[in-house]
């Protein structure tokens, strides 16, 4: 699954609602607990997030940027 | 507990005392709103809901939520007790009315009870103790910030006496005895689970503690759930002793 796909099925929603401009609290779904469940789910797909950053990466564009640079 | 018993008990508790609170805080309560709570995850400007299921079930059911609740609903289930399947089900909402209710007569529990949650003895019906209605109220004492809620500073005494006063042969029901224990269980649990634990809590700078607080709240660090559960079916017992088993 890509990013977007990762995000909908955590958030409940489709992908179509996730885009480059998307951030938290402005997409269906995609709450506090759902952010923290995404981080998880990212880091049981691989993906590297320390928890320090958890509260940085709030926008689709930050964890893409992140997860590129992984 | 039936309808008319809910019924009872959203009527009275939309008669404890509030004296138009809202002109005094900026709707505190309502929007999340104090300039020290510098959160990255946790929405401000809104409120977060919390419902026993049975309240939010009535209040569906009868046509009585508020805009937007029932689009940002989210049904929990927390198992305390495997061998005995006790099992503690709630709903949590986002609410982003800031104060301006769309039914204010049938606004939730929670938001009537605020600012103090009433824990009530395992019998029923007395007032035992209240806990601070809003888990982030913990700390305002220790990071040396008056409480925001005017009512609370102002009116706490006539909140005591008006939930005494009219409430008690509503506060009756084991599982409102229980929800309403359980709600102030998992408010002091998170409260003092910091004691013990490395997190870089700083009440000397209250806009970084609640950064850190979030994050670390979020995350489940400050929950120990074995000790949370045992908290919790304890609480269940104590009433079962006195009503029985009742179904949560």
């Amino acid at each position: 699954m890509n990013l977007k796909e990762i995000m909908a099925s955590v958030f409940q929603c489709s992908v179509e609602e996730i885009d480059e401009s998307s951030k938290i609290n402005e997409v269906s779904g995609w709450d506090s607990l759902n952010h923290v469940m995404l981080i998880m789910r990212l880091n049981s797909e691989g993906y590297d997030i320390p928890a320090h950053m958890i509260a940085e990466l709030t926008s689709y564009e930050a964890i893409s940027a992140h997860i590129d640079r992984d | 507990m039936d309808e008319e018993h809910w019924t009872a008990l959203h009527e009275k508790a939309d008669g404890i005392f509030v004296a138009d609170c809202w002109k005094h805080c900026g709707s505190y309560c309502c929007k999340t709103n104090h300039a020290v709570q510098d959160f990255s995850l946790m929405k401000c400007g809104s409120a977060g809901m919390v419902f026993p299921l049975r309240e939010y079930e009535f209040l569906k059911r009868n046509g009585l939520l508020q805009d937007g609740f029932e689009n940002t609903a989210r049904h929990w289930e927390y198992k305390i007790d495997a061998e005995r399947d006790l099992t503690i089900r709630f709903v949590t909402a986002h609410c982003d009315l800031g104060g301006l209710c769309s039914n204010a007569k049938w606004r939730p529990l929670i938001c009537k009870f605020y600012p103090l949650y009433p824990r009530v003895a395992a019998e029923g019906g007395a007032v035992e103790s209240y806990t601070f209605g809003s888990i982030i109220d913990q700390y305002w004492d220790e990071l040396g910030i008056e409480h925001p809620c005017w009512l609370y500073r102002n009116h706490g005494d006539e909140i005591d006496k008006t939930i005494r006063q009219t409430l008690a042969d509503v506060l009756s029901h084991p599982y409102l005895i229980f929800y309403l224990g359980a709600a102030s269980i998992f408010v002091e649990h998170v409260a003092r689970l910091r004691e013990g634990r490395e997190l870089a809590l700083d009440f000397s700078d209250p806009r970084q503690f609640f950064r850190v607080w979030e994050v670390s709240y979020l995350t489940g660090q400050l929950i120990d759930q074995d000790v949370l559960r045992a908290e919790l079916v304890s609480h269940y017992d104590a009433i079962a002793a006195h009503h029985g088993p009742f179904d949560l």
